[in-house]
């Protein structure tokens, strides 16, 4: 199925970025501090924008080319081997590197494609003018076009192992930039804590891909997702390897209990968040499992159920834990992490129910709940990144307006030690210093407004199209496989949840009065940082397009291709989702729109909400929000201080103390062990190397002498030779 | 065979000094002219010859005061290097479209030479490692211009260009007749003719001690092993009353004693040129007192002259005929070889371990490497002990493994040392410490000089794994053969060559340890005093250096090109 | 004519005489000349088989054998010649710098 053509310059997608990479490296270095250097190249930014926007522009056109159609190419043939057998066959097996594109690499490929990009641009804004950064952001787009070339390589892959290994060279990416600032000891903890939360992961994940290879020859898709080849497996042990597998992509999403790593990667700076943690990183997980459909779809193969139970409810679990703790959370980006947390337990959700529905016949209804997962996943990259990128630039602002207030309130000389002190004292991520910054930044507070919407799941908006997808599905699930109940309540009740957490973020953030000096200082400033705003803005809002494209149908079936035409769709979508044949839908439908339209951002509104300041306008669009909320703060005497207060609220500050009972593990187990390790390593191990390393030197010691240095002796060896092969020769014949 | 005959069953026989005989063997003619040319050129001179009982003077001008174009000591370099490289141009014209027109040579009723894939395979191995020690020793005996004062040395260098060159040209052409040889005999001249050359090039530095001591005991084993080698070719001949290919694989019987001892005594000859254990002992020695590009010369080209003679003797001669599915004539060499070669890996990786020298370490890795080559030589010879029964193709692809890491042995063991060589040239390479810090000094040489220890070691993805590789699942499947039941095979009905495969594989393991303590000392030791400054400049060798670690990048990448080669020159030998 | 195989017998002889002289003697020139030895004990062989098998080429391989011999002897004799600059010795025993 693939002609040539486009596809075969697909290759260069990730490849291009990772070429840049040492080339951006080495020129920082040479040119570090030189003037065009930092002024018209961004310290790299610009050659890291050309790039990644050739990746994105050759992107777009394999998108195109392979809209309706599957497409796979080899790129190059280590070498073939024709001595692998398989049952008794000998067959040939393939060495190399290919391209494997369908419907859900084009999802992706989208996604990373033109997240990275808007995210280039929007560092370039965010990077370049915070002194804190001068003369080390080459290194930063270095490491940021790396990421980017892993993140293109592993949607692009046409086997499990090029997945694997371009999924690791995220995971040393990730650790390179949430430690890009490696002096402070935070960062540098949350780096490590990153890397080996994963590296858990990864390590089920090797067996799993292990497991797999032992059963199927192989790791190319071509091989494993044949049915022939599914059908000689066994399931129990598909399902063990699958499983392996998911703890693994469980590690790299950060759900439950591999996610301790994701709110403290907040320290690296904010488009790192954005990208890595919100739009292309994470998704790694959800991708590995969207590529074992094909397993579960498979008609020879047994029950796979326990798994998908599993999967699912391993979403439901970190959905509503991630939104209970970021009900307390007052650091603006650590909401977002715990948000992100718990949208991709939404996606996850999805995912095992569709898997479920597979694995057990029902076609149609796994088509629908993947695509809603995969939908969502779509509209949640988009949505979290702008928001994430908003938030980066709220904090911007914050930090800029810090200084200016510091310059007037000390108008005589500061050195730059003194800017450093007021760093420390004043938290500019925190929102309890935020506050009215809806008319000061106008485009930002759009921005998150919009994607908080999506995130919400209001009507119309983004997330919205495929959120009630998931519920509906896995409510679907639950009148058919009873265990599903637990999930399907969990994502239930987390929807109002997360209308609740979010409404309380924006109207923190950008309703109200300003709650300090600095933030009534705040207003927008670099060109850069609102052009991805906007546009991932526009993005959001036309998601309805998508939706009346099918998108959900489109991505469910997306090993085949078809896709609809236009409006008719939106006609369609909107008498599924408001009108359904099926009562029972329609209901959850209106409860979940109630919950997390309603309910939740009332109380949000209701504890956080207020007016801005006196003669402040904020845009129309958001100012009857605001509006309502002042109205709803007034007349509501909803008191949370008992909540606030309670123990319940204690733990969820403390993260549900899964840091401390993991360091208490650590310290007792793992330490413990560790010293027992070293013992044996230095006494046992060590001393068996020196062993043989001084036995292999004697040995070669006592062999050298042979070689006496004198021409009679080597005369003397010939000889013996003769001699000996005469031996060996007559003693045979 | 008659012509007549030979152009009946479709061979290309030419005769002897007909015309197409010069076009066929234009590449040798021209480095023939070429080693004339270098005679001659460098003695051009005004000298003029009196007639006599006259007083006319013609001017001849062979000698007198040299011109001074054509006595400028850099011309005998140039002049070999073009020539090798000319002559290397018209081989690869010849294959360039892939296939190799063979040509047979005859002279009445023997056949002299034939030219097919497999001779013009190992003319293009011999050619390639002759023109890199060509343009290394561009740079690391160079020719001096004056400036001011002459130094001894360099007035030493200049006097001996031409020698040098000479013996490299001769040595080149001597390999050369090996490969196209037909006649054990014609295989013997040739090879007696390069190893003559290679004598005394590992005797050229004789103005030190080592030099002068390492040519002598070179020399004088070498003599040794030959003679012994000839003698039993005298007995060959006495045996079967003649020498050609043809007629010996036709006439070799196992059960002649004569003949037996014969093998035996050859193979002595032979197994000192591939350095196999124990007749390995003076190769250390020579390679440490040689200069670097003639030791890596010795190390690839001469090896690989070695094992075109035994694969003519033990496959070509000694195998016995594809009557039948399994024959009762057996290989009776195979377990003498396996064991040779099992001490000789052993031996080679061993001594190795504790060398300080770098030049011995490569020396005696290259007595490892030999060994390995055995083991694959061994496994043919299982292939048709009679316990095994598998297709001609296995035993193809053997022969193809061996000739496959030949090739790629010039690229990353010449390259090793031809950096040893830059070492050289400021002040010896004989202490591991003259490669402290070398990447730090030159982290291009150094970086190579750690590619080419990583493809000895056999490091995927270059071109050493490849070829071990090859190697490895060559002698693997011979000695699996056909008898796969159930997709599984038990130890018991498996062929024991196949733990030669084992112990080859074991030793590489041993061997990278030596191979990474090299890449330890250039990357993380400090350089010695007295080498604190860049390594010399010499652009030739290091264009040499270049062109082999890209050689060995590449071919571990994608060798698709050079198996192929491989492939049909092992099955251009005459099996059945 | 002299039977073949005494004249083969001869050249086995001198053969055997001649790897132990190599084997055995210190001076370098007495081991070249053992060597030599060995070398014609090679002509005499191949004279006598090809007088047994009536083979013209026996003939030829025989006069090819003592060029090389020559050449061998020459070569050898000037790299003893440089040993000896250097050394200062020409007994075998005593050139050993280069070992292990």
């Amino acid at each position: 199925m693939s002609e040539s053509g486009i596809i075969d310059y697909a290759v260069l997608i990730p490849l291009l970025p990772m070429l840049a990479f040492p080339v951006i490296l080495f020129l920082g270095r040479i040119f570090n501090g030189t003037p065009t250097w930092v002024k018209n190249l961004k310290e790299g930014g610009i050659i890291a924008l050309t790039v990644m926007g050739a990746s994105l522009l050759l992107a777009l056109a394999v998108i195109k080319e392979h809209m309706n159609s599957i497409g796979a190419t080899n790129v190059f043939t280590w070498f073939e081997t024709h001595w692998w057998e398989v049952d008794g066959a000998l067959t040939d097996r393939v060495f190399g590197v290919g391209i494997y594109i369908d419907h859900l690499t084009v999802m992706l490929l989208f996604v990373a494609a033109f997240l990275c990009f808007l995210i280039n641009i929007f560092s370039i804004g965010y990077m370049n003018t915070d002194p804190i950064n001068d003369n080390r952001n080459h290194r930063f787009y270095a490491e940021f076009v790396l990421f980017c070339s892993g993140m293109l390589g592993m949607v692009l892959a046409d086997s499990f192992l090029w997945l694997f290994i371009f999924w690791e060279l995220m995971g040393l990416c990730s650790y390179l930039l949430i430690g890009f600032y490696y002096e402070r000891p935070s960062a540098a903890y949350a780096a490590k804590k990153a890397f080996l939360t994963t590296r858990v992961g990864d390590v089920f994940l090797v067996i799993g891909l292990a497991m797999l290879w032992n059963m199927f020859g192989s790791l190319d898709y071509a091989v494993v997702f044949d049915p022939v080849e599914i059908a000689k497996v066994s399931s129990s042990e598909l399902q063990i390897a699958l499983g392996m597998m998911f703890i693994g992509a469980v590690g790299k999403s950060a759900q439950f209990p591999l996610h301790v790593w994701l709110p403290d990667a907040m320290e690296g700076p904010t488009p790192v968040s954005a990208l890595i943690h919100a739009a292309t990183m994470v998704n790694a997980g959800l991708y590995l499992v969207a590529r074992m459909f094909p397993f579960f779809q498979a008609a020879d193969i047994g029950s796979l159920s326990t798994l998908a139970i599993i999967i699912a409810c391993i979403g439901g679990i970190t959905a509503v834990m991630a939104a209970l703790i970021a009900f307390v959370q007052m650091d603006l980006k650590k909401v977002l992490a715990y948000s992100t947390m718990s949208q991709l337990a939404y996606i996850f959700t999805g995912l095992g129910c569709a898997l479920w529905f597979a694995n057990n016949g029902y076609e149609e209804l796994a088509t629908f709940a993947l695509g809603a997962s995969l939908f969502h996943l779509f509209n949640h990259a988009m949505a979290k990144g702008m928001l994430f990128m908003a938030s980066g630039s709220v904090i911007h602002e914050m930090h800029h307006a810090h200084h200016e207030v510091a310059h007037h309130e000390h108008d005589d000389d500061h050195h730059d030690d003194h800017h450093d002190d007021h760093h420390d004292d004043f938290d500019a991520q925190s929102m309890a210093n935020m506050g009215g910054l809806a008319n000061k930044m106008p485009i930002t507070a759009t921005a998150m407004f919009v994607g908080s919407m999506s995130i919400i799941g209001i009507p119309f908006i983004g997330g919205f199209w495929s959120k009630e997808g998931i519920i509906a599905s896995a409510w679907k699930v639950a009148l058919k496989e009873p265990v599903f109940l637990f999930p399907a309540m969990l994502v239930l009740i987390g929807a109002g949840m997360t209308g609740f957490y979010m409404s309380r973020m924006w109207f923190m953030t950008f309703a109200g009065k300003p709650k300090t000096d600095v933030a009534k200082h705040v207003h927008e400033q670099t060109p850069w940082i609102p052009i991805p705003l906007v546009v991932l803005t526009f993005m959001t809002l036309s998601a309805f397009i998508l939706a009346g494209m099918h998108a959900g149908a489109w991505l469910g079936d997306y090993q085949s291709g078809h896709y609809s035409n236009f409006f008719s769709g939106v006609g369609e979508e909107l008498q599924y989702v408001f009108l359904n044949d099926d009562p029972f839908l329609m209901v959850l439908t209106y409860v979940t729109i109630g919950l997390s339209f309603i309910l939740g951002p009332s109380f949000a509104m209701a504890l956080y909400g207020g007016s801005l300041d006196d003669d402040d306008e904020a845009k129309p669009w958001m100012q009857w929000a605001i509006d309502l909320s002042a109205r709803v703060n007034k007349n509501s005497n909803f008191d949370n201080s008992a909540w606030a207060n309670s123990s319940l609220a204690y733990s969820l500050e403390k993260r549900l103390h899964f840091d401390d009972w993991y360091d208490a593990a650590m310290l007792k187990i793992v330490v413990g062990f560790a010293y027992i390790s070293a013992k044996f390593d230095k006494n046992v191990i060590d001393g068996v190397i020196k062993t043989i390393e001084s036995t292999s030197q004697a040995a070669s010691a006592k062999l050298r002498t042979l070689t006496t240095g004198s021409a009679r002796d080597y005369i003397m060896m010939t000889a013996l030779g003769t001699l000996a092969i005469f031996l060996l020769l007559w003693g045979v014949a | 065979m008659k012509p007549e005959e030979c152009n009946e069953i479709g061979m290309n026989c030419t005769e002897a000094f007909s015309t197409e005989f010069w076009t066929a063997i234009s590449p040798e003619l021209v480095m023939v002219i070429g080693l004339v040319a270098l005679f001659i050129i460098p003695n051009l001179g005004n000298s003029k010859f009196r007639i006599p009982l006259t007083k006319l003077k013609i001017p001849w001008f062979l000698g007198g005061k040299r011109f001074a174009i054509t006595g400028s000591p850099a011309i005998p370099g140039m002049l070999a290097t073009a020539t090798i490289f000319a002559t290397l141009g018209m081989m690869a014209i010849d294959i360039i479209d892939g296939s190799v027109k063979t040509t047979t040579i005859t002279s009445g009723d023997s056949i002299l030479f034939k030219i097919d894939a497999f001779s013009r395979f190992f003319e293009i191995l011999f050619l390639v490692a002759v023109l890199l020690a060509s343009m290394a020793t561009l740079d690391r005996i160079p020719a001096h211009t004056f400036k001011g004062k002459k130094s001894m040395d360099e007035m030493y260098d200049n006097r001996r260009q031409a020698d040098l060159y000479i013996l490299l040209l001769t040595t080149a052409i001597g390999m050369c007749l090996v490969a196209l040889a037909q006649d054990l005999f014609v295989l013997f001249v040739g090879l007696e003719l390069a190893s003559l050359s290679t004598y005394i090039l590992v005797a050229f530095h004789k103005e030190s001690k080592s030099g002068a001591e390492s040519g002598v005991k070179y020399f004088i084993v070498g003599s040794v092993a030959s003679g012994i080698g000839l003698y039993g070719l005298s007995l060959m001949y006495l045996e079967f009353g003649t020498l050609q290919l043809s007629a010996l694989r036709d006439a070799w019987s196992g059960t002649s004693t004569l003949g037996i001892i014969a093998l035996g005594l050859v193979l002595v000859g032979f197994g000192f040129k591939v350095s196999a254990a124990p007749f390995h002992f003076a190769a250390p020695d020579a390679y440490a007192g040689a200069n670097s590009p003639v030791a890596g010369v010795l190390a690839t080209a001469s090896k690989a002259m070695g094992m075109i003679g035994l694969i003519r003797v033990l496959v070509v001669i000694t195998l016995p005929d594809s009557s039948g599915t399994l024959s009762e004539e057996s290989a009776i060499w195979l377990y003498a070889i396996a064991t040779l070669s099992v001490i000789t890996m052993t031996w080679g990786n061993i001594a190795a371990l504790g060398s300080t020298n770098p030049k011995r370490m490569l020396a005696y890795s290259s007595v490892a490497h030999a060994g390995y080559m055995l083991a694959a030589l061994s496994a043919v010879g299982a292939w048709r002990w009679g316990e095994i029964d598998a297709p001609v193709d296995y035993a193809q692809a053997i022969v193809a493994a061996v000739l496959f890491h030949l090739f790629v042995l010039v690229a990353f063991k010449l390259g090793a040392f031809l950096v040893l060589g830059m070492l050289e040239m400021e002040g010896g390479a004989s202490r591991l410490s003259a490669l402290s810090g070398l990447a730090r000094r030159d982290p291009l040489i150094g970086t190579a000089m750690f590619i080419f220890m990583l493809a000895l070691a056999g490091v995927p993805p270059l071109a050493g794994f490849m070829s071990k590789f090859l190697v490895i699942a060559g002698i693997v499947s011979t000695s699996v053969g056909t008898v796969w039941v159930d997709g599984s095979v038990s130890f018991s009905d498996l062929h024991w060559v196949w733990w030669l495969a084992l112990a080859m594989f074991l030793n590489s393991a041993i061997s990278v340890f030596y191979y990474l303590r090299i890449g330890v000392v250039m990357f993380l030791d400090i350089p010695e005093e007295g080498r604190r400054k860049p390594l010399p400049y010499g652009a030739s060798i290091r264009m040499a250096i270049w062109i082999c670690l890209v050689a060995t990048v590449i071919l571990g990448l994608s060798s698709d090109t050079l198996i192929d080669m491989c492939y049909r020159a092992a099955e251009s030998l005459d099996w059945d | 004519m002299i039977d073949p195989a005494w004249v083969s017998g001869l050249a086995a002889i001198l053969f055997i005489i001649g790897l132990w002289g190599a084997l055995s003697r210190k001076n370098a020139i007495v081991v070249l000349m053992c060597i030599e030895l060995m070398l014609n004990a090679v002509n005499l062989q191949f004279v006598a088989a090809a007088t047994h098998w009536g083979d013209v080429n026996g003939w030829v391989y025989a006069v090819f054998a003592i060029a090389i011999a020559a050449a061998e002897v020459a070569i050898g004799l000037a790299i003893f010649l440089s040993m000896y600059n250097q050394h200062e010795t020409i007994s075998l025993d005593e050139v050993n710098l280069l070992k292990n």
